[in-house]
């Protein structure tokens, strides 16, 4: 006879009928368990891995941190640099100039339209961002009053590259509106500066796709800034973006008060916490399918204790007590519990590992995108298996399932022997 | 009240004093035990007899700790059953009571061998240990062929032979045969019977054994007739009933 415990011997055998392995009874608790473990997984890991993609395409654009100085520019921006370039943990830093423009197309049909501007220098945007590898058409030259343009904002004005366009700066237009106000003639109000789109850009972020462009620092001193040897601000990225907040007390410290810092986390905290809220959200949610599984364990194992009702009365008879009856059921439901969460550990891998190939054949059986690139922005299904979230969903489903099993557990220990050993 | 007779100069292992029982099915009260008085020494063996819905199981039951009485008490070596109830009560059914039923009541997950191991693994002895013993009481019951068979795979007789070694393996100080033989032919019946009249011996063991068979009480030392719930010294003659009632 087997060395273990008298509880798990019981619980493993009467899991197995006379004859077969495995009891339907049993494989449909386990398969209930299972998916609902499996779902939580894949759900969970795409939700993370839409997570860090956004993250990604947030930080690719955007560096990790800000230094600026509030309501003013920042003619003292060489001097800032090294300071800033010098801390431990910043892996680039690059000034940066921005704000609203007007744009006119040119030819045939003019159009307008009113996007943010960024002032880059040329030779320091690859160390705070993934624009210069991120142009998809025309190239990054943005020298000589060339800009770059984002894939949507070019879509929805036509444009090309090698397109001419105008560009009405905030402080011109101040001038024209200062000008007509003194009734100024005609000829003499200012014209806007004439730019080339040099090339297309594709972020993979509708808002930045949609809503800039992208000039050289000195074009952009010259919009904004009267030609001053001033910029608006600097972008810093990090080795870990999520060491911002301790760089950030560290830097305002060495700057003073007269620099601002601010890091990812203020900036766009509405949108990532929005997505943590959606990812517990959605765990919560799932977790009532392992819920309902475990509804089911419960109704099996009430089966399992009708069926048993005799077997349980002998064992009373033969000296069992209310405790080694409760624990074999408990164990009972425990092991169906492990069973499925293992299965469902193993399907939910799998079916991640799998995730591409799988909604590819769905593509080419149904002929129906279930993500289409052009909506979701990618053309894989992305997923990160957090093995915290393991851990939770593996834990939180075991607590469940053996939760499941406590009140026929009870049932059965209460059971009265004689009772029990006439019971039909 | 009569105390059943106790004969002999054995100490007294159990006595059952003015035991009553009664069943409720919906609205209707079915008496059972009418003031049972019971004594039983040490290597005792009596053989309590009567006809089915006369209480003999009921008061087995009762005798075993398995159903409370609602009047009267069983002391066990001295013990009173209604001081020991819940876990400490299972404990001590494990340690000083075998039971053999008519319908064997053996799992049918296990195999002759590990259905006699499982009282031991009830009282947590080691596995090593009861199996050993376990399989030295099967071959004592002639079993040594069988031990790995499940229940299925047995025959009534074979079956009976091993609930008689599960009910050894804790080496009790009393066995309770409910109508162990009810379920089998006559011959292998009386094969049971002497199987178990000599175990009990060669172990010193007290035996109370029900039945409805008249023969079986010829080996007993002593035979306690119960009629309507009632133990009576000169029974009028047994009419055996064909259908069972709650009580039995």
């Amino acid at each position: 006879m087997s060395k273990l415990p008298l509880e798990i011997l019981l619980a493993l055998r009467y899991l197995r009928p006379k004859r077969t392995f495995v009891s339907v009874i049993t494989m449909i608790s386990i398969i209930g368990v299972m998916l609902g473990v499996a779902v939580l997984i894949i759900v969970i890991s795409v939700m993370s891995g839409f997570d860090r993609q956004l993250r990604d395409k947030l930080f690719g654009f955007n560096a990790h941190m800000r230094v600026d100085r509030a309501g003013t520019t920042m003619p003292a921006y060489r001097e800032v640099v090294p300071v800033v370039a010098a801390e431990p943990g910043v892996k680039g830093v690059s000034p940066y100039i921005r704000g609203p423009i007007v744009i006119e197309t040119q030819g045939m049909s003019q159009q307008i339209a009113a996007p943010f501007i960024r002032g880059v220098d040329p030779d320091h945007e690859a160390s705070v961002s993934t624009l210069p590898d991120s142009i998809i058409d025309g190239e990054f030259d943005i020298e000589g009053q060339g800009v770059v343009v984002g894939y949507e904002l070019a879509h929805s004005l036509n444009l090309r590259v090698g397109d001419p366009i105008a560009i009405y700066s905030h402080s011109s237009l101040k001038q024209v509106q200062r000008l007509m106000r003194n009734n100024a003639e005609r000829e003499n109000l200012p014209l806007p500066d004439d730019y080339v789109v040099r090339g297309i850009f594709d972020v993979g972020y509708f808002d930045y796709n949609a809503n800039v462009i992208v000039c050289s620092i000195f074009d952009a001193q010259e919009l904004f800034l009267g030609g001053n040897d001033s910029v608006h601000g600097l972008y810093i990225v990090l080795d870990d973006a999520y060491m911002a907040p301790d760089i950030q007390e560290s830097l305002g410290k060495k700057l003073g008060p007269a620099y601002d810092v601010s890091t990812w986390i203020d900036e766009h905290s509405s949108l990532l916490n929005a997505l943590v809220v959606e990812k517990n959200m959605i765990r919560f949610l799932l977790f009532f399918i392992v819920l309902v599984a475990a509804f089911g364990i419960t109704n099996s194992q009430i089966t399992f204790v009708f069926q048993k009702t005799r077997e349980i009365g002998m064992l009373r008879a033969l000296g069992a007590t209310g405790s080694q009856i409760l624990f074999v059921f408990l164990g009972q439901s425990f092991i169906v519990g492990v069973a499925g969460v293992i299965a469902g550990f193993g399907l939910g891998l799998l079916a991640i590992q799998y995730r591409n190939e799988f909604l590819f054949w769905m593509n080419e059986i149904t002929g129906f995108s279930l993500f289409p690139a052009e909506i979701y922005g990618f053309n894989q299904l992305p997923a990160i298996v957090d093995p915290l979230d393991l851990v939770i969903i593996c834990g939180g489903s075991l607590v469940i399932c053996a939760l499941a099993g406590v009140l026929p557990a009870i049932n059965a220990s209460r059971l009265k022997p004689v009772e029990s050993l006439r019971h039909e | 009240m009569t105390i059943e007779g106790m004969e002999g100069n054995q100490p007294v292992l159990l006595t059952g004093t003015d035991l009553k029982k009664n069943y409720h099915i919906g609205r209707k009260t079915i008496e059972v035990l009418h003031g049972v008085d019971f004594e039983l020494s040490k290597q005792d063996f009596v053989a309590i007899h009567g006809a089915s819905g006369a209480g003999k199981s009921t008061l087995l039951h009762v005798l075993g700790g398995l159903d409370n009485p609602d009047s009267g008490d069983v002391c066990f070596k001295g013990q009173s059953f209604a001081s020991m109830r819940g876990a400490r009560l299972s404990r001590f059914r494990n340690d000083e009571i075998g039971f053999i039923f008519q319908a064997y009541h053996l799992f049918p997950e296990f195999s002759a061998l590990e259905n006699v191991c499982l009282p031991g693994r009830i009282a947590r002895r080691p596995a090593a240990e009861v199996a050993d013993s376990a399989q030295e009481l099967l071959e004592l019951v002639g079993l040594k062929h069988r031990l790995d068979h499940r229940p299925y795979e047995l025959s009534g007789g074979e079956q009976q032979r091993v609930a008689i070694a599960r009910a050894l393996i804790n080496s009790p100080s009393l066995i309770l045969a409910d109508e162990p033989t009810g379920n089998l032919d006559s011959v292998t019946g009386k094969e049971i019977t002497a199987l178990l009249e000599q175990l009990r011996a060669e172990r010193s063991i007290a035996m109370v054994l029900a039945t409805h068979d008249l023969s079986i009480g010829d080996r007993a030392d002593r035979v306690v007739h119960l009629v309507d719930g009632k133990i009576v010294t000169n029974p009028a003659p047994v009419v055996t009933e064909t259908a069972p009632s709650p009580a039995d």
